[in-house]
């Protein structure tokens, strides 16, 4: 076990053991599975995934970057355990000279989550978009506050009535 | 392959060098890389081949107390006092209770000096014996595990006395322990040396009239690099298992070996660097800090008595030397 | 069944060792029917029964200060708590000082621990 600690996890994480994600592979398997996903949202910062493989793998993303702002690039430890978890090499650096100096005043979450919406017809698969904040991507939020309601179904019903309570009106006024 | 022999008398005729080189490469092919498992066992239990075997198979050769080599670990609020660190489990865990036992302990520190020590450190521990004759007994030995949290902290000594492995468990605030003195202090490789009951009894031997070694101050703590060979089975617990780092194991088959290491449960290279797992099975820096906070405050409480008993002790030196040379003056 | 060791300087102890079936708890006269330190057994030694007080367990005690042995060693005893030998070889736990069946056992040891 190594000697490095961080603060506090300010995410909601399970506190008494890790939950499963792979099938057969084991618990190596489940760590090279995370270690895939860390890579890839350290490269891409905004990603699409299934839920329980997300929020299990931003646990790890969280306290990574949360370690490598405490270390930094000169400790021996931590260089290791960042070469670890990276697999792609070239995101090394990325990680100690552009993201660490990112997040330098910031003492909570450095990722964000939103929910999508499921598939139909589909296999009930719940999906999520998990980012990095303070990314050079157009925001998701501005995204949601401009969205319309117009064709949701309960909208689409009360249109309905409105027509059809105008319609009667004006053909009791007729009458 | 018979397409070849057919060929034969027409290739021997006429490209004798050909013909060469093709049985080269079939032989190359099928079987230079493919030699039965029994007959390179054959080649590994032989004289020659014990060399190559490397230590963790077997060695004759055992390493001597004498020539033990060092290096230097770090000291840490979370080393030296890991008593005060309340248990990482958190349904164990009680934020009044934890703040009560700290207060309890600091008292207690008071009382009686608790020096810094290490599992491997060799130890002195006298308790007060009702029916013992000097009212007191005293015990020495190398500590080997440490365990519990808070108020419940204890420690284990172990020594050979007339060839009988003897081991005590002490708790560390127990108020009949009349004093603790660290006679050698220095870490071992690993954290719990409970394997030294499987070991030859000259690795946990310490007469009792043990000399203390001093450390310079502000040195580092010194690492005590020996490696301890086992016996051959049975044993209390399987140390093979255990992924020690300060043990040589018996001899036994490599490919045993190999294949027990391989699957054995508790052999897990990955939980190294599982992230959550460390965070989960030890205590964030944010609640270290107000641990920290106690022990500093508790600390310069006890450099100020110090400095107070110095003073005080000068001021009785001042008192005592004028009463000495009206004295001389009457001469 | 625990099979023990004979610390104790007497012949049938000397004879016990040696024989080929290590000496065997029969029989604890305790309420617990578990033995601990300073309790009397019944021992089967060489084909026959004999009493012996337990001197030093290998469990683990939870209480502190008191010691723990790489071995279970027991001495012969007699029925008026009486030890056949006259010496025992090996260091046995202080607390045996105040027990009540182990008065005249102290007086034949050497170490205590």
């Amino acid at each position: 076990m190594s000697n490095l600690t961080a603060g506090k996890l300010l995410i909601p994480y399970s506190r008494l053991a890790r939950k499963k994600i792979t099938k057969f592979t084991g618990p190596q398997g489940r760590i090279d599975k995370i270690r895939g996903i860390i890579s890839d949202l350290l490269r891409l910062e905004r990603i699409e995934i299934p839920n329980f493989v997300g929020y299990e793998s931003r646990q790890y993303a969280e306290r990574l970057i949360d370690l490598a702002k405490k270390y930094g690039d000169k400790h021996e430890g931590m260089m290791e355990m960042a070469d670890y978890w990276i697999i792609e090499k070239d995101l090394i650096p990325k990680l100690f000279q552009v993201i660490v100096p990112r997040y330098e005043n910031k003492l909570g979450p450095y990722t964000q989550v939103f929910k999508l919406p499921e598939e139909y017809p589909g296999k009930g698969i719940k999906n999520i978009c998990m980012e990095l904040k303070d990314n050079a991507l157009p925001p998701i939020q501005a995204a949601m506050s401009n969205r319309t309601h117009n064709n949701s179904l309960t909208n689409i019903l009360i249109d309905a009535y409105k027509k059809d309570y105008k319609f009667r009106t004006e053909q009791n006024k007729f009458n | 392959m018979f397409q070849l022999y057919e060929k034969i008398p027409y290739l021997l005729a006429r490209q004798p060098n050909a013909l060469k080189q093709t049985i080269q490469t079939i032989a190359a092919r099928n079987y230079t890389n493919t030699v039965p498992n029994r007959i390179l066992e054959k080649a590994r239990r032989s004289k020659l081949g014990a060399a190559a075997k490397g230590p963790s198979v077997g060695s004759d050769e055992r390493p001597k107390l004498e020539q033990a080599e060092y290096s230097q670990a770090e000291r840490d609020y979370k080393y030296i006092y890991p008593d005060f660190l309340p248990n990482p489990v958190y349904y164990f865990r009680d934020k009044i209770r934890e703040k009560l036992e700290r207060i309890d302990m600091i008292n207690r520190r008071k009382q009686i000096t608790i020096p810094e020590f290490y599992v491997g450190s060799i130890m002195a521990v006298t308790v007060s014996d009702p029916y013992a004759p000097g009212k007191s007994n005293r015990f020495v030995g190398i500590c080997i595990r440490r365990d519990e949290y808070g108020l419940k902290h204890s420690f284990t000594l172990r020594n050979v006395i007339d060839g009988l492995g003897v081991e005590i468990m002490y708790d560390l605030y127990n108020p009949t322990i009349r004093s603790i003195e660290v006679l050698k202090l220095e870490k071992r490789l690993d954290d719990n040396l409970s394997y030294l009951q499987d070991s030859p009894p000259e690795y946990s031997t310490i007469p009792f009239d043990f000399e203390p070694v001093k450390l310079l101050p502000g040195m580092k703590v010194p690492v005590n690099m020996t490696k301890v060979p086992l016996k051959n089975k049975p044993w209390r617990h399987a140390w093979d298992r255990k992924a020690l780092r300060g043990v040589i194991l018996p001899e036994i088959k490599r490919y045993q070996h190999e294949e027990y290491m391989n699957s054995s449960s508790d052999f897990k290279p990955y939980e190294k660097w599982d992230l959550m797992k460390n965070y989960r099975e030890t205590i964030h820096d944010d609640d270290h800090r107000e641990i920290v906070q106690d022990i500093k405050k508790f600390e310069s409480e006890i450099t100020d008595k110090q400095e107070i008993v110095t003073a005080a002790k000068k001021l009785v030196r001042t008192r005592h030397i004028p009463k000495e040379t009206p004295s001389n003056e009457k001469k | 069944m625990s099979r023990m060791k004979i610390v104790d300087d007497s012949k049938l102890a000397r004879d016990g060792m040696a024989y080929k079936r290590a000496p065997k708890i029969i029989h604890v006269y305790n309420k617990k029917r578990i033995g601990s330190i300073g309790d009397t057994v019944l021992l089967a030694v060489k084909g026959q029964k004999q009493k012996a007080i337990i001197v030093g367990c290998k469990n683990y005690n939870r209480k502190g200060g008191i010691p723990n042995f790489d071995t279970n060693n027991c001495v012969l005893v007699d029925d008026q708590n009486t030890p056949l030998g006259s010496r025992v070889t090996v260091p046995i736990p202080a607390s045996l000082r105040s027990h009540p069946n182990c008065t005249k056992l102290i007086a034949l040891a050497t170490n205590f621990v």
